[in-house]
C-alpha cells in the first residue's frame, strides 16, 4: 500500500511540475505561436500524470472513468483552442519568431 | 462496426443516433455518480443525440475499435514525449528553438481523419497545426526545424490511417506509404 502512496505522490509532484514549466514556457518563450507550444504539449503532460496519480486512488469504477473523462475533454479541449489561436495569429500576419543563428538541419 | 464507409441513409441514421445514445448515456452515468437520476440523464441524452445529428450530421468515417489499443499507446508516448521536450527547451537556459512554418500536403481523407490528424499533431513533440487551406496543404509550425517534422506527421498519418481503415492519398510531392 505505501507503495501505491509513494508512486501516487512521485505522479501528482511530476504533473504539477510540469503544469509549472507550461507557466514558465508562456513567460521565456518568444512569440505566440511557441508560447501555444509550450501550453498545450506541458499541460497535456502534466493532466496525465495528475490523473494517473488520482486513478491509483480511485475508489470505483465511475470515478476513474470520471478522471479519464475529464482528460480527454481537456486534451480535446486544448488542442482545439491551441490550433484556433495559432490560426488567429497567421490570419492577422503574425510573424514567427526565428532564431539569429538559424540554420536549416 | 468494421465497415468503413457509412451510405448516409435512414437506417444508418437510426443507427448512428443509437450508438450516439449510448455514449451519451455512459457519460451520464459516469458524470453523476452512483446515484445516477435517470429520469433526468435520460431525456437530456435522447435531446442531445438528436441535436449532434443535426449539428454533426453521420460521418462517412468510422473508428476501427481493435485498432483504438495501438493509437492510444502510440498517443501516450508521444505525448510524454512532448511533455518532456517542450520542458527540456524551457528549462535550458540558451532556450534552444529554431521555430519554422511548414507546409505538408495531406494524404489522408478531409473529414474526420484529417482533422484528427490537426488535433493530434498539436499534441505531439515539437509541432502546431496553424492552417489548413482549401487545396489540402497544412501549415504546421515546428519548435525546431532541425528535427525530422515531416516524418512524424506522416508516421501519424499512417496511424490514422490505419485506426480510420482508409487509404493515403498520393499528395502532389509524390510520396506514398
Amino acid at each position: 500500500m505505501i507503495l501505491i502512496e509513494l508512486l501516487q505522490a512521485v505522479l501528482l509532484l511530476a504533473g504539477v511540475g510540469f503544469f509549472l514549466v507550461g507557466t514558465l514556457g508562456i513567460l521565456r518563450f518568444p512569440d505566440v505561436y511557441t508560447r501555444v507550444h509550450a501550453l498545450t504539449k506541458a499541460d497535456n503532460l502534466g493532466l496525465g500524470l495528475i490523473v494517473f496519480g488520482l486513478l491509483l486512488g480511485a475508489d470505483s469504477v465511475p470515478v476513474a472513468l470520471k478522471l479519464l473523462l475529464v482528460w480527454g475533454l481537456a486534451l480535446i479541449a486544448s488542442a482545439t483552442a491551441g490550433y484556433l489561436v495559432a490560426r488567429a495569429a497567421r490570419r492577422r500576419g503574425v510573424r514567427p519568431w526565428r532564431a539569429r543563428n538559424w540554420e536549416k538541419g | 462496426m468494421t465497415e468503413q464507409r457509412h451510405a448516409v441513409d435512414r437506417s444508418s441514421r437510426v443507427s448512428v443516433y443509437v450508438l450516439r445514445l449510448g455514449i451519451l448515456l455512459a457519460v451520464w452515468w459516469i458524470v453523476s455518480g452512483s446515484h445516477s437520476d435517470w429520469w433526468f440523464g435520460l431525456p437530456l441524452a435522447m435531446v442531445a443525440a438528436a441535436l449532434s445529428l443535426w449539428l454533426a450530421p453521420p460521418a462517412r468515417f468510422l473508428l476501427r475499435p481493435h485498432q483504438i489499443p495501438q493509437f492510444a499507446g502510440f498517443f501516450l508516448w508521444q505525448s510524454l514525449l512532448a511533455g518532456w521536450d517542450v520542458a527540456r527547451r524551457t528549462l535550458s537556459p540558451s532556450l534552444p528553438l529554431q521555430p519554422e512554418i511548414l507546409r505538408l500536403p495531406m494524404a489522408l481523407p478531409p473529414g474526420a481523419p484529417t482533422w484528427w490528424l490537426m488535433l493530434t499533431i498539436t499534441l505531439l513533440p515539437g509541432t502546431l497545426s496553424v492552417r489548413l487551406s482549401r487545396q489540402r496543404v497544412l501549415e504546421v509550425h515546428c519548435l525546431d526545424a532541425r528535427l525530422d517534422v515531416a516524418g512524424s506527421v506522416r508516421e501519424t498519418e499512417a496511424h490514422l490511417a490505419r485506426l480510420f481503415g482508409v487509404q493515403l492519398l498520393p499528395t502532389e510531392d509524390g510520396r506514398r506509404q
